[in-house]
């Protein structure tokens, strides 16, 4: 053992690295539910404003029925919701132990990774990048702010309209005038300054919990089963298994997302990227669509791809994110359920389960109605 | 002559060589990855959508239901960041930290940095992330009460000032700016003249109840605005504001 090393050992002894370990998965915990929230939260207001703002309803009345579902689902939530948050995504390092050398790594990519987040950050809110769409989307959230008013006005001079359908049943602009008028801060606050430190944390947790689940498959080449859950738990320090070494195993999340930041902050190769969107138009719905929402059906898909089920939390998870990709823009009504769709029919065939792909199809359903109103509209 | 798709791939790949690093990752992925799933959902799947994304009709009938210039966003489900990421630790499994450090120069050296400054980018002048003076002009022609009040604004203000105030109507927004769009507007056409036709501007102004004109301060009239009823209400930053003390507008 090199000098370095006994050096480290002494340091970050493995009761310290557990005690640290055991804090950080309770972390992730919270930020994997913080995310899972997120994605209800679009998708309770998706169901409450859109009627409103079909039928010619007002801000202050969807203001106070969005805070009621919300307070609803609250209540609901803590009744049953805790319990079936999943833990096993981060089961698996917790009876891993870690000697001196690989907490030292897994400290020093967790703090580069930290680091480049919140360099992220600090320049989504210094920095004012231009795009034209704001002329439109914003003003939606600041008509619905200062006037009450819901798509009646054209954005751009401020006359009055008959209902633009297309971009009636993509309300995220009526979400951000929400979140304003329960905080009162001016939309293009809240979209420009405040928004973008939620959106990329976000759609960071999802990249994180979509590698998690590949990842489960390194400890076992086969399908999962019962069997290889067990393997997963009793997974020791030194032994290799599947691909990963154990400096491997450590590295791989931060590493990942590590790599993941880096893309965006190195993806502005074109307008046309979901790199440049992030960055350049966080708060606008088509970039939530791109990013989040994009993610978090990445996520899902490796869970139902690594469970060979799709279990009732996944289910409701995947109803809320097609119902928040419809919030985001109308185009996440096809696009949506064109990528789990065909994915999930793949899915289906690789676990050689009918019911799997029904189970799928049945998820997709709000999806469908969306369509049908957006084709009829 | 290229298809419609290789036109949208090569517009989306842009500066960088960010869809070829991608397209390296997942070629790496196909030879060494195990895993059968990960295969699955980073090798196969993609391939299939963009082999479907390069087939011309697909491309005519995306544009049916919706406008073919956003084609490029079914480029978006293909999980580049994933894929190239979760390559990127693969590249060398006993040392990962190499690994990393490589993936991380690769993608460095194939992207192009997002806050580089540019005609696009520019720095915060406040929490709204709309120019100082577009706010400095919005306020100094607010009315207090929270009434609406319509003014014309100078082009380079445009996309802002509603941003800022919906109270604030404008004869004309973003559309008259954009050429492609091909709105030609008879008062925009006018904001434009160098030596302002200023009996033309005004009739056109009072027609849309304009109660404020934002011109440049160095803005030359053919004849003065006071003339025809014209008040100068504020400097600002290079701007005169300009009020019409003949239009009760709204009330």
């Amino acid at each position: 053992m090199i000098k370095g090393e006994k050096i480290l050992n002494a340091l970050f002894t493995e009761k310290t690295a557990a005690k640290s370990l055991r804090l950080a998965m309770a972390a992730g915990r919270m930020l994997k539910g913080a995310a899972f929230s997120f994605l209800c939260c679009l998708a309770i207001f998706q169901l409450v404003a859109v009627p409103f703002v079909l039928v010619g309803g007002n801000m202050d009345q969807l203001v106070m029925a969005a805070t009621f579902a919300y307070a609803m689902a609250f209540f609901i939530f803590l009744k049953i919701g805790k319990k079936n948050l999943s833990k096993e995504t981060f089961d698996q390092q917790e009876t891993e132990t870690l000697s001196g050398f690989r907490f030292f790594l897994l400290l020093l990519l967790w703090g580069v990774f930290i680091l480049l987040l919140f360099f992220e950050l600090y320049k989504a809110v210094t920095m004012a990048p231009f795009d034209g769409d704001d002329a439109y989307y914003i003003v939606q959230s600041v008509s619905a702010y200062e006037r009450g008013e819901l798509y009646r006005t054209i954005p751009y001079t401020g006359f009055a309209t008959s209902l633009d359908a297309r971009h009636a049943l993509a309300v995220f602009p009526l979400w951000i005038a929400y979140l304003s008028r329960l905080v009162h801060v001016h939309p293009a606050i809240m979209a420009h300054s405040i928004l973008p430190l939620l959106l990329i944390p976000v759609t960071y947790v999802f990249y994180g919990l979509a590698a998690l689940e590949l990842w489960r498959g390194e400890t076992s080449a086969q399908k999962p089963s019962d069997e290889t859950a067990e393997k997963v738990m009793s997974t020791k320090d030194g032994e290799t298994s599947g691909n990963l070494t154990p400096f491997g195993r450590t590295a791989f999340l931060p590493g990942f997302l590590i790599l993941i930041c880096l893309l965006s902050l190195y993806g502005r190769t074109s307008i046309f990227t979901v790199s440049t969107f992030l960055v350049t138009r966080t708060w606008q719905g088509k970039s939530v669509l791109a990013n989040c929402i994009l993610a978090s059906a990445c996520y899902l898909l490796c869970k139902v791809g690594r469970d060979g089920v799709v279990r009732l939390e996944t289910a409701f998870l995947m109803i809320c994110a097609y119902l928040s990709g419809a919030l985001c823009t109308t185009l996440g009504v096809f696009l949506l359920p064109l990528f789990v769709g065909g994915t999930g029919v793949c899915l289906s065939f690789y676990h050689k389960s009918w019911k799997l792909c029904l189970q799928m199809a049945l998820c997709a359903v709000p999806a469908l109605i969306y369509g049908l109103l957006y084709l009829i509209l | 002559m290229e298809s419609f798709p290789i036109q949208v791939l090569r517009a989306y790949e842009g500066e960088g060589h960010l869809a070829l690093l991608y397209f390296a990752a997942v070629a790496f992925l196909f030879l060494k990855e195990k895993d059968r799933l990960s295969r699955l959902l980073l090798v196969y799947c993609p391939v299939c959508f963009f082999l479907l994304f390069l087939i011309p009709l697909n491309s005519k009938a995306y544009a049916r239901l919706f406008e073919g210039e956003t084609y490029y966003r079914l480029l978006w489900l293909l999980p580049m960041s994933l894929t190239i990421a979760y390559a990127g630790m693969r590249l060398i499994k006993k040392t990962p930290v190499f690994s990393i450090g490589i993936a991380a120069l690769l993608i460095i050296l194939s992207g192009s940095y997002a806050y580089q400054p540019g005609p696009y980018m520019f720095a915060a002048e406040n929490p709204y992330h709309i120019p100082q003076d577009v706010v400095e002009v919005c306020e100094a022609i607010l009315p207090e009460n929270g009434d609406l009040v319509c003014a014309v604004f100078p082009d380079e203000m445009l996309h802002f000032v509603r941003q800022y105030s919906s109270r604030i109507i404008m004869p004309y927004g973003r559309e008259a700016i954009v050429t492609s769009w091909g709105a030609d507007n008879p008062f925009h056409r006018l904001m434009l003249e160098g030596g302002m036709e200023t009996g033309e501007l005004s009739v056109t102004a009072k027609g849309y109840n304009c109660n404020y004109i934002i011109l440049h301060a160095d803005q030359q009239f053919q004849e003065p605005m006071e003339d025809y009823g014209y008040v100068v209400h504020k400097n600002i930053n290079g701007y005169t504001i300009w009020r019409d003390t003949t239009i009760q507008w709204p009330n």
